[in-house]
Parts: C-alpha cells; sequence; structure tokens
C-alpha cells in the first residue's frame, strides 16, 4: 500500500472517529432559564434542575448520528431533530403550565412530490436531512434540509415548523400529534 | 520509541478497522414457524440469485437470517401496519457497491458491531416518524406479506430510512416472500408488502420452535 493512501485511509478514520464520539457524546443542554434542561445520553429526555425526568422523547440511540437541539426563548418548547443515516425525524417537547408533553412532526407533513417537482427531479426518496435554524419567536423557528433522490440528485429547502397548540392526538409512542407542523415549504 | 509504539498501534487498530469491515458474523438460527417453507425460500432465492447474483443464504433451517421469533404469542396486535409498493434496500451487502446507485455500507442497526447484510437477513426499513409514533425500536420484529402471493417472512426493523420509507425491505426480505429484483435493486414488476411492526419485541430471540 503507498504511503499516500495510507495517510488518507488513517485520516479518514481518525475524522469518522471523531465526528462519531462527537455525535454520541452525552450532551445537557440547559433551558434559558435553567429550570430545565435537555439530556442526551442514553435517550432524548427533558430533566428538572434536579436531573428527573419530566419527559422522555426516546429511549433508545441505536442508529442515531446526530442530534441538534434548540430551547424557546420562553424555556417551554425545545425542538429536537433526531438524524439518522437515512432520514432526519423531528420531535418537540413543551411545557402548557402544569406539565411537559411530548410531540412530533408527521411524515405527511413534509410536501416531497412538490419539491423534487419544483426541484426538477422524482423518483423514490433515497434519504432526507434537515437541521434547525433560528427562532423566529418563541413558536416558531426555521428548519432547513436536503431531499435526495436516485443519482444523488439534491433538492435543498426549507420551512417554519410552529407550535400550533391545536387538537392532537395521542399516537401509540406518547407522542401528542399535531402540536408542530410545518408550513411555507420551499426549494432554497 | 514512544512515538514508534504509537504509530504501530494507530496503524493496527487502523488495520483492524478495514478487516473489520467483512461480514462474517454469525448468523442466529433461523426458524420456519409463520414463514415460508424451506422449498418456498429455496426457490425464491434461486430465483433472486439469478437475476441479482445475491450469495444463498445458508441458515440453518433455510431461513433468512434471523429466523423466526422464538415466541411471539406475547406479540399482541401490530403496533405499525403499512401497505404500500416494495422497494429493495441493499444497504450493508457489499456485493452490492457499484451496482446499486443508492447503496450504502451502513445500516442504522448493526449486528456484532456490523451492518446489517441486506443479502444475508431479512429487515426491514422505517422512517424516524413511524418509529417514534409506533413505539418501534431497532431490533423489533416485524412480519412482512407478499400481498400478491401471501408469501410472509419475519424480519427486524434494521434501517431507519426517510420520511415515507414504508415498504423498503431487505433483498434477504424480497427473496423470502418470492419478490425478484436486479442488482441494481429495481424491483421486477411492481410488487406490493404489507409490513406490520411489532414495537418492543427487540429482546425476543430468533430461532427455531
Amino acid at each position: 500500500m503507498k504511503p499516500n493512501l495510507i495517510l488518507i485511509l488513517a485520516s479518514l478514520f481518525v475524522s469518522n472517529l471523531a465526528w462519531a464520539v462527537n455525535s454520541l457524546t452525552p450532551q445537557r443542554i440547559p433551558a434559558p432559564n435553567n429550570s430545565s434542561a435537555l439530556e442526551i445520553s442514553d435517550g432524548i429526555r427533558v430533566v428538572d434542575s434536579g436531573g428527573s425526568s419530566l419527559v422522555t422523547l426516546t429511549s433508545d440511540l441505536e442508529g442515531v448520528q446526530q442530534v441538534d437541539a434548540k430551547w424557546s426563548a420562553d424555556s417551554r418548547l425545545v425542538v429536537v431533530v433526531i438524524s439518522y443515516n437515512r432520514g432526519s425525524g423531528v420531535e418537540a417537547a413543551y411545557f402548557d403550565g402544569s406539565s411537559w408533553h411530548k410531540t412530533l412532526q408527521s411524515d405527511s407533513d413534509l410536501p416531497v412530490d412538490e419539491l423534487s417537482r419544483q426541484g426538477g427531479t422524482s423518483g423514490r426518496l433515497i434519504a432526507q436531512h434537515c437541521r434547525l435554524g433560528d427562532w423566529l419567536d418563541p413558536r416558531r423557528i426555521t428548519v432547513t434540509g436536503d431531499l435526495i433522490f436516485p443519482g444523488q440528485k439534491r433538492v435543498a429547502y426549507g420551512y417554519t415548523l410552529i407550535f400550533t397548540g391545536g387538537p392532537v392526538y395521542l399516537d401509540r409512542g406518547g407522542f401528542e400529534e399535531g402540536a408542530i407542523k410545518g408550513i411555507g415549504y420551499h426549494v432554497r | 520509541m514512544v512515538g514508534f509504539l504509537a504509530r504501530w498501534s494507530f496503524f493496527m487498530l487502523l488495520i483492524a478497522t478495514i478487516s473489520g469491515c467483512d461480514d462474517s458474523a454469525d448468523q442466529p438460527n433461523g426458524g420456519s414457524s409463520g414463514a415460508p417453507s424451506p422449498g418456498d425460500l429455496a426457490q425464491g432465492q434461486q430465483i433472486a440469485n439469478t437475476i441479482s447474483g445475491a450469495p444463498p443464504v445458508t441458515d440453518a433451517n433455510g431461513a433468512p437470517g434471523f429466523g423466526s421469533p422464538q415466541d411471539s404469542s406475547q406479540f399482541g396486535d401490530a403496533s405499525f401496519t403499512a401497505n404500500s409498493v416494495a422497494k429493495i434496500d441493499t444497504d450493508g451487502d457489499p456485493s452490492e457497491q457499484g451496482y446499486d446507485p443508492n447503496w450504502n455500507a451502513q445500516t442504522s442497526g448493526h449486528i456484532d458491531g456490523q451492518p446489517v447484510n441486506s443479502a444475508q437477513y431479512a429487515y426491514v426499513v422505517m422512517s424516524p416518524d413511524q418509529m417514534a409514533a409506533s413505539g418501534a425500536q431497532i431490533g423489533d420484529w416485524a412480519q412482512v406479506t407478499n400481498n400478491a402471493t401471501g408469501q410472509t417472512v419475519w424480519a427486524r426493523v434494521e434501517d431507519v430510512g426517510p420520511p415515507g420509507g414504508t415498504g423498503e425491505i431487505s433483498e434477504a426480505t424480497a427473496t423470502a416472500v418470492g419478490i425478484q429484483f436486479q442488482q441494481n435493486s429495481w424491483t421486477v414488476g411492481n410488487p406490493t408488502v404489507t409490513v406490520q411492526v411489532y414495537a418492543g419485541t427487540a429482546s425476543t430471540p430468533g430461532g427455531s420452535h
């Protein structure tokens, strides 16, 4: 094996290792008012100042490669993007004044066909990833992402995730679906 | 001396990482109850091999990869059910590199630290939303049915895909339910499958009854 190839492989190995360790490193992200925090360890949960769990978003991080989370300024809403190799899920925990609840963004929210049409591509969606942008106010946050289609055709998109506070239904996973939704989807 | 040892250790670690990328992980024993008969599987496999060139599944009982859950009587109702067009996920199958343009070396689930080989293990793909909403996790059992033939096989959730990713199944799953596919992962025809996932069943071992 040529020395250059060894160096390249070594660099890739080190960078991958560093990335993997970084993505799975336990984190504690405090709310702005420090009354609670998002804890990422063996699972993802909101805990109180004493470390007791208030609501668990997931208790299993197998396959998770990255977690992106942001608290609203009023500390009542935390939005979390959980990313796997080929897909990201958007979840949130919110405080209604008396207790904590969890919700998620439904797959049906994402207008894949419309975005692919606008992006000039089509076919089977191979992968999708998204990440959190900036808060517009304590109930609205921007999200950007990429849709990957056959041939590695990429459609970059964006939208605003809003906390509706509207009607919800409890799914089997304990999430109150409908409390958050995306609006203003567009190709970037 | 210290520098030499550090470089040597790093190099050995690198070699170990590279050599660890084979798919020699032991396969759990397979079962047959609730799964297609060995004859069905052999026939399906032969068809798939002709088309895809995939290596034969060599489970002790002729069932693909994980076999069948040892006890599914406690599973109850499926926590997630979807009926959709079958799509072949070849991820984790090294032989597909260069053939399937959407191939990925990694799967979200792992067996003995290695990606789950699509050609050897019957697995299904769910989106993050589907998993969270149904309470399913990596490793949970799922039943996959070919809607045209009624052939059914037990599989596990071993990969996580994009939104609406229902119907994505591994090569071994497709073969077991008689779905033919090309090496570029395209299915022959437009087969549909029903996928039923049983949350909280990951710890139930596979094998024969």
